[in-house]
């Protein structure tokens, strides 16, 4: 047969990069000094012990370098980068507050529609600062805390302070580092012993500021027996300027809690996208990260769960689709430092357009960890001969007990599937553009399709006509 | 000498720092390198092969070695051209096809305790050769060896390279194979690792020709504490290439090992498949397990794929084997020897194998 190549076709970006007029109250200036974290520090109204933890942090971040693997980084100058933006409006409680150009964009990324499919909450990050906020009645009723992590602040310092930062420490990378120093926005969720919230909570972050970083934290509790699915979503429209996101995540899973992650990441192909998520699950909980990255120039994000207890599971499903011009270095890490803990990770990348695909991940197993078992199977599709795809994974482990088992494949569409769908009567254009779908399936699946309206705006992949 | 211990078997493309699996560092020092007196050559060879000394044949060596990776480290393979206390150059004419395998044997002892070897193995095209290079050790203390193989196998050239290790418990051993295939030539190399403290080895082919064929079947037991670094990669350049690594091991004890194992698909290796598997039987709560199976792919039309098992042993074998009357202790040796003789078979020479085996079950003498 015809050895033809398969283009996939990229997710129009027409939609996202709609830019707003850059409107704001307060912008620090450029590059990175003890002045401008005490000048965010003061802006927030930090409590003292979040001062310090700032000016601590920055010290970690001047002192540490970068780091010496993954993707090269040299185009990102921290100089240039304006850490804080406080976009020029004040908390809006009722979606008809917030300002019509700010609102016109989420509009038409979907989520006044989300909410009206009776989402339970939708946080919207307007650059660094949430600007719009609402939980359904009966969660707070049942004690279940969504905010922003500002009002979190004021309103839980003491939890706050025993959590915040303390699984993701400043120490671990320069970019954490950067984070303590000048985080801002983010969403703060508490879920208490035994409630299980059913319906999703959603959270929007979106840069808008030419050069801005954005640095959101977010810090999710579920406590005893507590149930939660928590979605995050991310979309920032196109500037020439570099632009880093460098948030951080920190869940907190305990005794017999779940919870799962979900992620659809589509920064803007001149984003680094640094994120770092991490999470702690005690005895018989579980953590399930279900990621898809499909935008971004360069991404480093790689979900590290720690199975501290007794029993605890972790579950990853990710898929990465890196086209032309993007590096996307995403993976997954577990550390199981309990007995009869268990892992999956099911990771698919496609990469087409001279695309940079990287699976980057490792499975870790302490000495007393014995009776974990762990299944890493990781598979990618080369869409043409310009794109790279690489698998690194690492497996450590310092026990007998264990039952550890890891795989791999590389390859392209399998002529064989195309010649038994056409002998079936399917075109060969639809016979591709069917296995490229069927092998994101097992991943997309799992991603929360009943928010059908964002989905559909943000994954567009246009397979038809493009094939063949 | 500090730095030259540094960084040691890197792997080809940096992970985490955290991990500590990006190089590795040689612990013991490096001795003073005096001669190796001793005569390794033991069989007088065939028609249609030459070996001569190496340093004969400097010009021709450098010429062919740059196109070479440089094994373990840039510093460890100066070193060796440096320090050099033994060398071949082996070579196979066009054509010839040698039946009886080529065997140098090295033995260290109290008066020759450091060998440095440095071998070049240049097959033309359409010979075949089976050439065994074998380190034992009779050293009470701390013997040293460190090593470079090159391997070219010309068009049609079939290389069948068999390295064995079996040195002396306190004993180091840094081994670095590079080699190159041209067009439908094939390069198998076996490559079994018992002695030594710790072991640094490195095996690396480029299948530059089109139709070129690699494999690396490896063998490794590690107790006490011993520590086993392995770096294998297969780097597929030429069209329709095809390469294999298949490693089994067993560890117990306090040993630790780490293995390295990369399939490269160069852009412009179209067609070529590669397999990766590694099985590793653990049988202590003290061992630590280090598997890194990368796989790196420029070009679409190529099909890789690694697998990478980890676990006790199969107890519905060794209960089998209980209720025939064996006791534990003879089950696991029984299992474990099973493991090793798809690899052990590879090995065409009789007493060669069969001193392997002795080896191995006085070493699991006390599983």
């Amino acid at each position: 047969m015809d050895k033809k190549k398969t283009v996939v076709e990229e997710i129009d970006r027409g939609l996202y990069d709609i830019k707003n007029k850059d409107r704001y109250r307060y912008k620090a200036s450029k590059g990175l000094t003890s002045q401008i974290v005490l000048a965010i520090s003061k802006e927030k109204n930090d409590p003292e012990w979040m001062r310090d933890f700032r000016l601590r942090s920055l010290e970690i971040y001047n002192q540490m370098p970068l780091p010496t693997w993954g993707p090269s980084l040299h185009e990102l100058d921290m100089d240039d980068i304006v850490t804080y933006v406080r976009p020029d409006t004040e908390m809006k409680g009722k979606w008809q507050e917030v300002p019509e150009d700010i609102k016109d964009t989420f509009e038409r990324l979907g989520i006044p529609q989300a909410e009206r499919e009776s989402l339970a909450g939708v946080g919207a990050q307007y650059d660094s600062e949430v600007v719009y906020h609402s939980v359904k009645e009966e969660l707070v009723k049942q004690g279940v805390v969504y905010t922003d992590m500002e009002s979190a602040l004021r309103e839980y310092e003491p939890m706050i302070q025993e959590y915040f930062m303390k699984l993701v420490t400043p120490n671990d990378h320069k970019f954490v580092a950067l984070h303590g120093a000048v985080w801002s926005g983010g969403s703060f969720v508490y879920v208490p012993p035994g409630v299980h919230v059913d319906i999703p909570l959603q959270s929007y972050f979106r840069l808008n500021s030419p050069g801005a970083g954005q640095f959101e934290h977010t810090l999710i509790i579920v406590d005893k027996g507590a149930k939660l699915h928590f979605i995050e979503g991310c979309s920032a429209p196109k500037y020439n300027v570099t632009n880093l996101h460098a948030g951080c995540v920190e869940l907190y899973i305990k005794e017999d809690a779940s919870l799962r992650y979900s992620t659809i990441e589509n920064w803007s192909r001149n984003m680094l996208n640094l994120n770092t998520k991490r999470a702690l699950v005690e005895k018989n909980g579980s953590i399930e990260w279900v990621s898809g990255s499909f935008g971004s120039k360069i991404s480093m994000l790689y979900p590290r769960s720690i199975l501290k207890g007794e029993g605890a599971r972790a579950e990853f499903n990710g898929v990465t689709f890196a086209a032309g011009g993007q590096v996307l270095d995403t993976g997954a890490a577990v550390i199981h430092a309990a007995p009869y803990t268990s892992s999956n990770i099911n990771s698919r990348s496609i990469s087409k357009g001279g695309g940079v695909a990287v699976y980057r991940g490792a499975v870790k197993v302490a000495p007393n960890a014995h009776h974990c078992k762990s299944l890493v199977s990781c598979e990618s599709l080369m869409l043409d001969d310009l794109s790279r795809s690489d698998t690194l994974p690492v497996i450590d482990i310092q026990n007998d007990e264990v039952d550890i088992g890891h795989e791999a494949k590389i390859g392209r569409i399998s002529e064989e599937a195309i010649f038994y769908l056409m002998s079936r009567g399917i075109s060969e254009q639809e016979a591709k553009a069917m296995i490229v779908r069927g092998f994101a399936e097992p991943i997309a699946k799992e991603l929360p399709l009943e928010y059908a309206v964002e989905m559909n705006n943000l994954i567009n992949i246009e397979l038809e006509g493009t094939i063949g | 000498m500090e730095k030259l211990q540094q960084n040691m078997n890197p792997i080809p493309v940096r992970t985490w720092k955290w991990l500590g699996v990006n190089d590795t560092v040689l612990e013991a020092d490096i001795p003073a390198i005096a001669g190796y007196s001793k005569q390794p050559v033991t069989e007088g060879s065939e028609k249609g092969v030459t070996i001569t000394d190496i340093r004969l044949h400097r010009e021709t060596v450098q010429f062919m070695e740059k196109k070479m990776d440089s094994g373990v480290s840039e510093a460890m393979r100066d070193f060796v051209k440096k320090n050099q206390n033994s060398g071949y150059f082996i070579e196979i004419e066009e054509g010839k096809k040698i039946g009886t395998p080529i065997i140098l044997q090295y033995d260290l002892d109290e008066e020759n305790p450091t060998l440095v070897d440095d071998h070049f193995i240049l097959a033309h095209e359409n010979s075949e050769v089976t050439i065994i290079i074998n380190y034992t050790s009779s050293c009470t203390k701390n013997g040293f060896h460190s090593g470079v193989t090159k391997v070219l196998a010309q068009r049609g050239a079939v290389v069948h390279l068999i390295k064995v290790q079996m040195m002396a418990d306190q004993d180091t051993h840094v081994d670095a194979i590079s080699a190159i295939i041209d067009e439908s030539g094939q390069i198998d190399f076996t490559l079994v690792e018992l002695g030594a403290l710790q072991t640094i080895t490195s095996c690396k082919t480029k299948l530059v020709g089109k139709n070129s064929t690699g494999t690396i079947h490896s063998l490794y037991f590690g107790d006490q504490n011993r520590k086993i670094d392995m770096n294998y990669v297969q780097t597929h350049q030429g069209r329709e290439s095809l390469s294999s690594i298949e490693a089994r091991g067993v560890l117990l004890d306090h040993s630790q090992k780490v293995f390295k194992g990369t399939l490269d698909f160069i852009k412009g290796s179209s067609g070529s498949k590669g397999k990766e598997e590694e099985y590793t039987v653990l049988l202590s709560p003290t061992v630590r397990n280090r598997s890194i199976p990368l796989m790196l792919c420029g070009e679409d039309a190529v099909e890789g794929q690694h697998a990478v098992s980890t676990g006790k042993m199969d107890e519905n074998k060794l209960f089998y084997l209980m209720s025939r009357g064996l006791s534990d202790v003879e089950a696991k040796k029984l299992i474990i020897e099973a493991e090793f003789q798809p690899i052990l078979n590879k090995i065409p020479v009789t007493e060669l194998r069969d001193t392997i085996s002795t080896y191995l079950r006085r070493r699991l003498n006390h599983v």
